[in-house]
């Protein structure tokens, strides 16, 4: 009896799948870029060459992108520092870590119109304090924007990369007598050069591509992605020049990731070590007050987003009203827009969940690495660095006329595509830590691959599962650079529709929207936590039981029982 | 046995996370279904003509049976000439030079039979809906407060001290900087209109706005005193008795007509487009003349409205080539 085998026909229909939505739209973006009326040329290239009024716009974005990506890595170093090499209470840490975590929950558009509303003229901020602080349009206000964007990532990096750091080596520095620089050089810095360098091309990277910043509080700056944006969505298009500028575009993001390769080829990690910090008033003096003063900037700066839909007309008529929070209730089309972003994460993180899993499973458990899965682990690992504009511009050459466009699919296809290399990445590396004989042990048992992966893979896995969805979840309610060239009438989602607000200057809808968004991400993130905990709740109990009845069998006899 | 039914569940439940893919495409075939008879209206109108026409096709028993979508000038008009007959719209409400400009590209919109007779002797995919007029404003408090003087000309916001307190719109997203465009070039020659003009951007500085009505937002709010934009905003705003008040300028009042288009898809056109489009303009025109007070129609009455002094027209015909050209001056 011949039985169709789904281990057999998956890992083709994955990879066909990458090439379907992923390489081939990619290949057309080259095409257009190559293609003169018609036939192959590198005209618009050597033209583009010539004309060097976007070199501007790529000069902004790099140098804008460099010094963001210096100062976050720099602040979120000195962040993780403090929260690990100081004896501040450990509610102090929480909730600094949670304000740095605010801004991951928000779409950068909502960043640049919340710039506005705290520095600008009439900001809050400018109002109570007498005086504009600095001007927020130009390169210095999408800096400033950018480092928000960026430092809870570089944080976060740090901050797990030194809970891998061995301690015991700051004890052994000391009792050798080692300066305070050259001790942190030799236990902290060194061990620490390669998640500088991620840490440093990540937050390059985002700075680079991102578009929400640049199109709040730009001002007459070109960027990269405005020009983008302008050579697509722009008066009059221009879909060859654009598509050239689109692989322009690539090519920091290519090398980037080709250096965040090298740079994590053959990185091991060991768990970490703790000890106990000594005590230094001065220290812990000046971290707290740094750390608050971070906190508070990031939590003060978002602090007008509460403000501004509750009073009557900001900045003349500062009276409280829930008039616009009522107004806004009733329109049916602010509603859709959050229906549909909520269609739109859901399918993603779903779908997306399910296609990376499998992927991760055949890639991470396969004894026999084919040429089918070395091409899935490769297509995987380079979606991110892809720039979402990229992507969204590929699909409006390919899918335009087709039954995708305006639809609520080519949204999540666009959004899994964008974002799986990390929902990958977190279940192959669960994978891998797995016992590598469990399919074995199974098969001898007589289980099919797929009752292994029911019954054994998929239960250990629980929690990274959680993990890849709520990823996927977030980032699809947050994002615009992918999905603002492929919305319709029926499927605008909440970023789209808060750039649309945008030409209309209604930002206290704008507002209502971000904190709308949110509240649903909050909530998103709090229910996977719940169940994570849940979960590794069970999993220590279960391992306790596996423990005790280790315990039993081993001694129960000995005691006669 | 039971081995058996236990399988059979396992494929039944791998069957069905597989189909989430095609349910996925259901859940979104189910929302078509919802808007397939629905017409799609995308316009790059401000929010008073949007309202309006709301407004007119809901008292008119088309409630719920359209669905009114709002771009910027620029992001429509890429919109229109890239995706051609495939855009998802069955309406549109744009700028009648670039109505013109893709239609001359490529065929897009469908023969009207309009039941208004415009005035003037127009194409008949397009039926005219508002007339943009250019008008220089100022929030008088913040004038004020920074002891400046009223300007009377487009050419005086060229003046340094102005610099950091005018907010423009970009000639490259919106249509409504091209009002003060036309009214420079047409005064003072493309050379020296050229360098009037750097001299304006130099003052906006940041203060360029992707949308005609960023600047009067600007203003109302007290960021910059002054800026450039569309008349009807500004009489709304000082009517509403907000601090904002409007000079004409001396170089005249320009004016560019938005018109209403429906989207030849072949036998797959919604018949409701058009019957909404005449609806619109029937019941809608006596509202909008109130906002944009010009004649387009002979039923036209503007009994009652405040229209510009100065109305002028620009000799060329407007096309997006000209745009284009026009744009150039400033880069």
């Amino acid at each position: 009896m011949s039985r169709l085998k789904v281990e057999k026909l998956l890992p083709p229909l994955i990879l066909f799948s990458f090439a379907l939505m992923l390489f081939y739209p990619l290949v057309n973006v080259m095409k257009e870029a190559l293609t003169v009326d018609g036939r192959f040329s590198f005209e618009l290239i050597q033209e583009l060459a010539k004309d060097y009024g976007w070199l501007d716009a790529l000069s902004n974005s790099l140098i804008v992108g460099g010094i963001t990506a210096l100062l976050a890595t720099l602040l979120g170093f000195v962040f993780a520092y403090g929260m690990h090499f100081t004896n501040l209470p450990k509610g102090f840490k929480w909730i600094i870590e949670k304000c740095f975590f605010l801004p991951m929950l928000l779409p950068t558009i909502t960043y640049g119109f919340v710039l506005i509303y705290s520095f600008g003229r009439q900001g809050l901020w400018t109002r109570l304090f007498g005086h504009e602080l600095f001007s927020i349009y130009g390169k210095s206000g999408v800096v400033l924007g950018l480092l928000i964007y960026t430092i809870p990532v570089t944080f976060l990096l740090m901050n797990d990369a030194m809970n891998y750091l061995d301690k015991r080596y700051l004890t052994v520095s000391r009792l050798m007598g080692d300066g305070i620089l050259r001790g942190l050089r030799i236990t902290i810095l060194q061990p620490l050069s390669k998640t500088f360098g991620v840490a440093f091309v990540q937050a390059f990277f985002m700075s680079f591509t991102d578009f929400g910043i640049p199109v709040a509080v730009g001002g007459r700056e070109t960027f990269i992605t405005t020009l983008l944006y302008e050579y697509f969505m722009g008066s009059i298009p221009d879909f060859n020049r654009g598509a050239v500028i689109a692989l322009i575009m690539l090519v920091p993001s290519i090398i980037s990731i080709l250096f965040l390769r090298k740079i994590q080829k053959n990185d091991h990690t060991s768990p970490g070590t703790s000890t106990s910090i000594k005590s230094n008033r001065i220290r812990d003096c000046l971290f707290s007050i740094g750390m608050t003063i971070g906190g508070l900037f990031i939590v003060g700066i978002f602090l007008v987003m509460f403000l501004i839909p509750f009073v009557e007309g900001w900045p003349f008529d500062l009276t409280f009203t829930t008039r616009h929070i009522e107004a806004f209730m009733q329109t049916s089309d602010l509603r859709r827009t959050l229906n549909t972003g909520l269609i739109v994460a859901f399918w993603t993180a779903l779908v997306g969940t399910v296609i990376a899993y499998l992927a991760a499973v055949f890639t991470a458990r396969s004894v026999k690495q084919s040429m089918i899965l070395k091409m899935i682990d490769s297509l995987a690992s380079v979606t991110n660095s892809i720039p979402g504009m990229v992507l969204g511009i590929a699909y409006l050459l390919v899918f335009s006329g087709t039954t995708l466009q305006s639809t609520i699919s080519i949204l999540v296809i666009a959004n899994m595509i964008h974002y799986f290399a990390t929902p990958y990445q977190l279940a192959k590396s669960a994978l891998l830590k797995m016992n590598p004989n469990w399919e074995n042990t199974a098969k001898m048992m007589g289980d099919s691959w797929f009752e292994t992966l029911v019954r054994i893979i998929l239960p250990n896995s629980k929690r990274t599962i959680v993990e890849m969805a709520c990823y996927y979840f977030t980032n699809s309610m947050v994002t615009i650079s992918a999905v603002v060239f492929l919305t319709s009438a029926r499927t605008m989602v909440i970023t789209t529709k808060i750039k649309e607000l945008q030409h209309f200057g209604r930002f206290t809808e704008i507002f209502i929207l971000s904190i709308l968004l949110l509240l649903v991400n909050l909530t998103a993130r709090i229910l996977a936590q719940s169940i994570m905990r849940r979960v590794e709740a069970n999993e220590k109990i279960s391992k306790k039981r596996f423990d005790l009845s280790v315990i039993r069998q081993r001694f129960g006899n000995s005691r006669g029982v | 046995m039971k081995k058996l039914v236990r399988k059979g569940l396992i494929y039944l439940s791998f069957v069905s996370a597989l189909g989430i893919l095609g349910a996925c495409s259901t859940s979104n075939a189910s929302e078509n279904a919802d808007g397939e008879d629905k017409v799609i209206i995308y316009t790059n109108a401000d929010e008073e003509p949007v309202q309006i026409i709301k407004e007119v096709l809901d008292a008119n028993g088309f409630e719920n049976q359209y669905l009114l979508q709002s771009f910027g000038t620029s992001e429509l008009s890429g919109k229109l000439w890239a995706e051609g007959t495939d855009i998802e719209a069955d309406l549109v409400t744009m700028s009648t030079f670039y109505l013109d400009g893709v239609q001359e590209n490529d065929p897009v919109f469908k023969e009207l039979s309009l039941d208004m007779q415009p005035i003037d002797d127009l194409p008949n995919y397009q039926a005219p809906m508002t007339t943009q007029e250019g008008v220089i404003f100022y929030n008088t408090q913040v004038l004020e407060e920074a002891d400046l003087p009223v300007p009377t000309s487009l050419a005086d916001l060229a003046d340094p001290i102005y610099e950091g307190q005018l907010s423009i719109s970009d000639i490259n997203h919106s249509s409504t900087a091209w009002l003060l465009f036309q009214g420079l070039i047409d005064e003072y020659g493309e050379t020296e209109a050229q360098s009037i003009l750097a001299d304006i951007y130099d003052n906006a500085g940041d203060h360029i706005e992707a949308s005609g009505s960023g600047p009067l937002k600007k203003v109302r709010v007290g960021e910059v005193a002054l800026g450039f934009g569309l008349r009807h905003q500004a009489i709304k705003d000082k009517k509403e008795g907000l601090p904002i008040d409007f000079v004409e300028p001396s170089e005249g009042t320009y004016a560019l007509t938005e018109s209403l288009a429906v989207i030849d898809k072949g036998e797959e056109t919604n018949p409701l487009a058009e019957e909404m489009l005449n609806v619109i303009l029937k019941e809608g025109r006596a509202d909008l003349l109130q906002f944009y007070p010009s004649k387009l129609y002979e039923t036209d009455d503007l009994t009652g409205v405040e229209t510009a002094k100065n109305q002028k027209v620009f000799p060329e015909a407007l096309t997006p080539d000209l745009l284009k050209k026009h744009a150039s001056l400033v880069e």
